[in-house]
């Protein structure tokens, strides 16, 4: 009998050299380099319903439940503090050779554009303190929290730079007001972090609303002042939490600058009080908070001690106010008044505060910046201050207010008004800057690559960093919208094996 | 003889041993054969070749039922049908031979050669018949003749049809010709315009048989085909060429523009694609904000990737309906037939890796008494 | 007039019908006779007088006369008063003289028996199809039953070849249309989009007029719809259409086409500046067409003297603008942008060969996994070896003098 086997088919099996084609090698897999799991979209987990079977018996076959040994569940809170938890180092993640840090020297240092800065260690601290990093930025895959210096920190760190100023500089004592847009991953949240490490550098004082949605949402107590007209609302415990906020981040600051205005309002200051006592009076009694979240802006925005004050009085440094997710404020809160109409969210005077500072002023007198940026992925819909954001842009673009191009509401379509007031066309007078729109875009071809490399250094993204490659992943991020990239380059793709290294 | 005695009419005929006698009358090719009750002859007698001159099977007209039981028996059923008539022969010793049934007797006669022949009868006045003009014959024949040879064939149309294009294409075999796929396309008759062009039922095999020798035919190099093979291939073309009409190349537009469409699933897709620097454009808005997902980005600009193509050229692509898988792999197909606008010789590549082949595949309808659509609702007993 | 005829003549018969024969008709009845009616039974017909029982006349004088024969008679002359009583006279006594009376009623009788007799005077008596018991009392809608007031003369077509004819000459219409219009309609293409931006062409013109556009004053197109000689109840639609950009200078200012827009409502189109009207009220495409444009023309009027609505702004609502994203004109393929991409490309790639490393991701975990402790146990185990040596033995140490 015939063997099965065929020698001449088995001599096939040999392996022979393959020419390398000069095409791309091109697996079964249709039209994606990814891994399968990726291809599926997640399903919805918690689907009760079990697929039918068929020919089967219909009987009833209940198997005993088998009692597995579960895990105790995480105790209260414990779940939403880890999703809050914010990591800011990977100890797996390599080390990055000749990483620099932020400071004033490589915040403008145009040479370093498209390189990722460190944040300074000490720095973190403060850092975490203004809540300015967020949960979901994936900080926690590098060995240390850095950003890349991109073209607009370049140029906001020069306008740190020329604010500070030294001596008799021009633009010393500027205000800088800036909305801030862009589309969904361009990096609006990591711009205003910047601008904070920039400011903790330049030694500023930093107030942060990490999140503007808090103040509207019906999270925090409220209370209307008596007396005003429409009925105005303070938010003790949120006032109190932006003062512990900014007194933890900015204690050195504060801490060498002492009380030189009079405050009718507040009792037991004296000359002496640093300013960090006086902020610790408002958080350690929330009553106190707004009183006290005034007086200490009063201070710091005054320019000249009061009178029998002068002795301690040191001038005031420059601030920053960063807001993020503006449009929270453009809407009706959550709130409810007392005959339970909601609360347009103009009306609670710490939003009121913030919002005010827009206007031209006296907003920042020491000056300072004032960044106010929007939000694409939590976002409400308020047509007003699309219509209002339009606006601004065709001022910047020199279309005049009066002119027909210039973007006017819809008739009929009831655009808030006091939304619109907030962005009305304004003059600038002094040092105060007019309010500007910047919008954030993709990176250049140059910074993706240094980003992209700076993923290759920590060990995350196993590629040959090359013009191609960076061109390709650049398209595929729709134009180097750095959140997309950063998707791109910590998705591991290539399974780990020992790589030949030339010695 | 007496032996056979009892036996019945149609056994008879089984055990009968046929003989015919051939004679030459025309040409030599030309066989006619005289079927009579004379050329019978028993089983018993053995012939002789005194008594026979030429002996043989009996020729049947199908020569298929040459040598099978059921020719001998058609043969047989035909000879009776036809031999109402008998035909004299000229051998006179069978003249006289007459039938034998079973119920008769036969008188036994010997059976005598033709030079033993009985002194012939005495001389009459008989004149000759005037020598025969067969030239005469061939102008007005006697009976009518088919024109065609194969008039009495089933489809004797086709046949003749047959048999030209074979002769054509024995004459002309050793032309040289090409391969089938650099062979000029011809849009040969479909099976029903066939025979309504010859007016007779076809099988489909034999039809297929004509059409394998038209693309013989076909095949002879296009310089050099003759004159009488092209008029007659031209017979077996469906009026109004489908080969003909050829689309019009598309080509780069005058801003440099090439535009393609894709369809998958429920989509549409249009791209217009254009060098540039690898900015991508979909319904007016950033790729990013069409497709959250990465994977569907990279299949949407796969046919650009895996000809590392990505940075060379923009794309504005408008696609509608459908999903976003839908939309992706429309853009895909798309985009690698604008690439081909470009560059036609990336065409290798891009079939490789499957960006210009269209999938076809659409949801299956729902049927009716199924769930889905093959999904059966469940079996219930009773 | 026709139907009304034939609607009277109808009743009339039935009324005829139903005179005396009505209930010997009366065919599906079950009751008898009897029953039938208690109507009283119409009288019997009034018998033609004979001439022997007409009233003698009265003798005759001139006193009898009417009004105006007797002013007649006054403005007479003696002779002829005389020779007119006499004539008088004599009739009357002829026709009081019963034998004279008959002969001549006889004499007449005869002469009309042979007139009669002579013309053929009977009258064709026209069918009628009943129309069967079900259908008796239903008015003959579709006139089932010929009334014989439809006379045809031969020098008449039917109105269906009427209207047959009415789609011929539709069809030669455009047939006309297609054959000397159309060509040179392409003709005049290129000068047509040159100039059409706001205007439209004249293209319904007649035969052989040579096509041109519409002069500046033709600002309003209307529409009209056929359906090719079928009937169909939105054939007298007439939709007019005009853009309001067309009426500013010479009709309206600024102003008062802000007003006219405002009056139109959500006719108007804005991204296409279109005001679009129709109507089809009327019963025919004249009417209709005669009441747009006294629309248009009331319209501007009001826009013109009435109030302005200048408080109001525009109501755009109705209008849900489509977007169309448009190809980025700075991606078109121009000589210079090709050099310009052609420069940036080489630019990139000297940037690229100018690179004194290139950063490869598979070489930097090479180089940690070999370099890094952390990563190659054989570093980490001779770290670990090494730690061992250099470190100070502190329990050791304590342990030496013990064994001493």
């Amino acid at each position: 009998m015939a063997s099965a086997w065929c020698w001449s088919c088995l001599s096939r099996l040999r392996p022979t050299t393959v020419l390398p084609s000069a095409t791309p090698r091109i697996t079964t897999a249709g039209f994606h380099s990814t891994a399968v799991q990726y291809a599926m979209p997640a399903k919805k987990k918690g689907s009760s319903l079990t697929p039918m079977r068929y020919r089967q018996g219909q009987t009833l076959r209940r198997k005993k439940k088998k009692t597995t040994e579960r895990a105790r569940p995480p105790a209260v809170g414990e779940r939403k503090a880890m999703r809050k938890r914010i990591v800011l180092s990977n100890p797996n993640a390599l080390e990055v050779e000749g990483m620099q840090d932020l400071s004033a020297e490589t915040m403008v240092d145009a040479r370093l554009r498209g390189s990722v800065i460190g944040l300074p260690v000490p720095m973190l601290d403060q850092l975490r303190a203004v809540e300015a990093f967020k949960p979901k930025q994936g900080w926690s895959i590098f060995r240390r929290p850095g950003t890349i210096l991109r073209r607009d920190a370049l140029e906001m760190g020069r306008l740190f730079e020329k604010i500070s100023g030294d001596g008799d500089a021009p633009e010393k004592g500027k205000v800088v007001k800036k909305v801030i847009t862009g589309s969904k991953g361009s990096g609006k949240t990591v711009h205003l972090l910047q601008a904070m490490a920039m400011a903790f550098t330049k030694k500023w004082v930093v107030f942060t609303i990490p999140d503007a949605r808090e103040l509207v949402s019906g999270d925090f107590a409220y209370t209307p002042i008596e007396g005003s007209k429409p009925t105005q609302y303070i938010q003790p415990s949120a006032t109190a939490a932006l003062l512990t906020r900014t007194v933890e981040a900015n204690r050195e600051v504060l801490s060498g600058l002492r009380v030189s205005q009079q405050h009718p309002g507040l009792k037991g200051l004296k000359p002496s009080t640093t300013l960090v006592d006086l902020a610790k009076m408002g958080y350690s009694d929330a009553a106190l908070s707004w009183p006290v979240f005034q007086a200490l802006w009063k201070e710091l925005t005054a320019t000249a001690a009061g009178p029998g004050f002068e002795k301690d009085f040191q001038p005031r440094p420059p601030m920053l106010v960063a807001v993020d997710g503006l449009a929270h404020w453009m809407v009706e809160s959550s709130y409810r008044s007392a005959d339970y109409t909601p609360v347009h969210a103009h009306d609670l005077v710490f939003v009121k505060h913030f919002l005010s500072l827009l206007q031209p002023g006296a907003s920042l007198q020491n000056g300072g910046m004032l960044l106010y940026a929007t939000s694409k992925s939590n976002n409400p819909s308020t047509y007003a201050l699309e219509v209002a954001l339009d606006q601004l842009a065709a001022r910047q673009q020199g279309i005049s207010a009066t002119s027909p191009d210039y973007p006017q509401p819809e008739a009929y379509s009831n655009a808030d008004t006091r939304v619109l007031d907030v962005f009305k066309p304004q003059t600038a007078s002094g040092k105060e800057g007019i309010l500007e729109l910047q919008t954030l875009g993709g990176l250049t071809r140059e910074e993706t690559r240094g980003y992209l490399e700076y993923f290759a250094k920590s060990g995350l993204l196993r590629e040959n960093i090359n013009e191609k490659w960076v061109g390709e992943k650049w398209s595929l991020a729709g134009g180097g919208i750095i959140g997309e990239l950063e998707k791109l380059g910590r998705r591991v793709r290539t399974v780990a094996e020992p790589v030949p290294v030339v010695e | 003889m007496g032996k056979k005695k009892g036996r019945r009419k149609g056994e008879e005929g089984q055990k009968l041993k046929f003989y015919a006698l051939k004679r030459g009358i025309g040409s030599s090719d030309e066989m006619i054969i005289r079927k009579s009750h004379d050329t019978w002859k028993n089983s018993n007698s053995t012939p002789t070749p005194e008594n026979v001159p030429q002996t043989g099977p009996l020729p049947i007209t199908s020569p298929m039922a040459r040598y099978t039981p059921n020719g001998i028996a058609s043969a047989m059923q035909s000879l009776r049908l036809q031999s109402s008539l008998p035909c004299r022969s000229r051998i006179p010793a069978l003249r006289q031979a007459v039938r034998n049934y079973a119920t008769e007797t036969q008188p036994e006669q010997p059976v005598i050669s033709e030079q033993q022949q009985a002194p012939p009868p005495p001389p009459q006045e008989v004149t000759a018949a005037p020598k025969i003009n067969f030239d005469l014959f061939r102008l007005q024949p006697a009976r009518i003749i088919p024109a065609s040879p194969s008039y009495f064939s089933g489809n004797p149309r086709f046949i003749d049809h047959v048999l030209r294009l074979e002769a054509l294409q024995l004459k002309h075999a050793r032309l040289p010709t090409v391969t089938p796929g650099e062979a000029p396309r011809m849009a040969w008759f479909k099976l029903a315009q066939f025979r309504d062009f010859v007016g007779e039922a076809v099988p489909v095999k034999k039809y297929k048989s004509l059409v394998k020798i038209l693309q013989r035919l076909n095949r002879i190099q296009p310089a050099l085909v003759p004159k009488e093979v092209r008029t007659a291939l031209e017979e077996f073309l469906r009026p109004g060429n489908p080969y003909a009409l050829k689309n019009a190349p598309r080509v780069v537009d005058d801003n440099g523009l090439a535009r393609a469409k894709g369809k998958r699933k429920e989509s549409t897709a249009v791209v217009r694609l254009v060098e540039g620097e690898g900015e991508v454009l979909v319904n007016g808005k950033s790729i990013v904000e069409v497709f959250q997902r990465v994977h569907d980005r990279e299949s949407a600009l796969w046919a650009l990737r895996c000809t590392q193509r990505l940075d060379k050229y923009n794309v504005w692509a408008t696609v509608r309906g459908g999903g976003v898988t839908g939309q992706a792999e429309a853009i895909t197909l798309a985009i690698g037939r604008a690439l081909l606008i470009h560059e036609p010789g990336l065409k290798p590549i891009l079939r490789k890796s499957g960006v210009i082949s269209v999938d076809a595949r659409r949801v299956e309808r729902k049927k009716p008494g199924h769930v889905k659509a093959r999904k059966m609702p469940t079996w219930v007993k009773r | 007039m026709a139907s009304a005829t034939r609607s009277l003549g109808r009743s009339s018969r039935l009324l005829s019908q139903r005179g005396s024969g009505w209930i010997s008709t009366r065919q599906f009845s079950v009751s008898p006779y009897r029953f039938v009616s208690e109507d009283p039974v119409p009288p019997p017909p009034p018998k033609d007088l004979q001439p022997a029982d007409l009233p003698p006349m009265p003798e005759y004088s001139p006193d009898l006369l009417s009004k105006e024969a007797r002013s007649m008679y006054d403005m007479m002359s003696p002779e002829e008063r005389a020779a007119f009583d006499a004539e008088n006279r004599r009739i009357v006594a002829d026709f009081n003289d019963v034998s004279k009376r008959t002969a001549v009623f006889a004499e007449l009788e005869k002469m009309s028996n042979q007139i009669d007799r002579e013309e053929d005077m009977r009258f064709e008596d026209i069918r009628t199809k009943s129309r069967g018991f079900w259908a008796e009392d239903e008015d003959d809608e579709l006139a089932l039953v010929e009334d014989g007031d439809e006379e045809i003369n031969d020098d008449e077509i039917t109105s269906m070849a009427h209207a047959s004819m009415e789609v011929h000459r539709e069809m030669r219409e455009y047939a006309r249309i297609a054959a000397w219009d159309m060509p040179m309609l392409s003709s005049m293409i290129d000068l047509f989009i040159l100039r059409s931006c706001a205007k439209f062409a004249n293209c319904s013109g007649r035969t052989r007029k040579p096509l041109h556009l519409a002069p500046q004053n033709h600002i309003l197109r209307f529409r009209y719809t056929t359906y090719m000689g079928e009937q169909h109840p939105a054939e007298p639609k007439v939709v007019v259409e005009l853009a309001s950009k067309d009426l500013t200078p010479k009709h309206l200012t600024e102003a008062q086409r802000q007003t006219f827009l405002k009056l139109v409502g959500t006719r108007y189109n804005p991204q296409t500046d279109i005001v679009r009207m129709s109507s089809e009220q009327f019963g025919s495409r004249a009417q209709n067409k005669r009441y747009l444009a006294d629309l248009v023309n009331s319209l501007i009027k009001e826009a013109k003297t009435g109030d302005s609505f200048a408080d109001i702004p525009l109501d755009l609502r109705h209008h849900k603008p489509k977007i169309r994203p448009q190809f980025p004109d700075s991606w078109k393929m121009t000589d210079e942008r090709r050099r310009q991409l052609a420069a940036r490309r080489e630019e990139r790639y000297n940037a690229e060969k100018q690179r004194e490393a290139i950063v490869d991701g598979n070489q930097i975990v090479g180089h940690a996994v070999l370099s890094l402790p952390e990563f190659n146990p054989a570093l980490k185990a001779k770290a670990t070896a090494e730690r061992e040596r250099v470190a100070v033995h502190v329990g050791s140490r304590a342990k030496k003098p013990v064994r001493r």
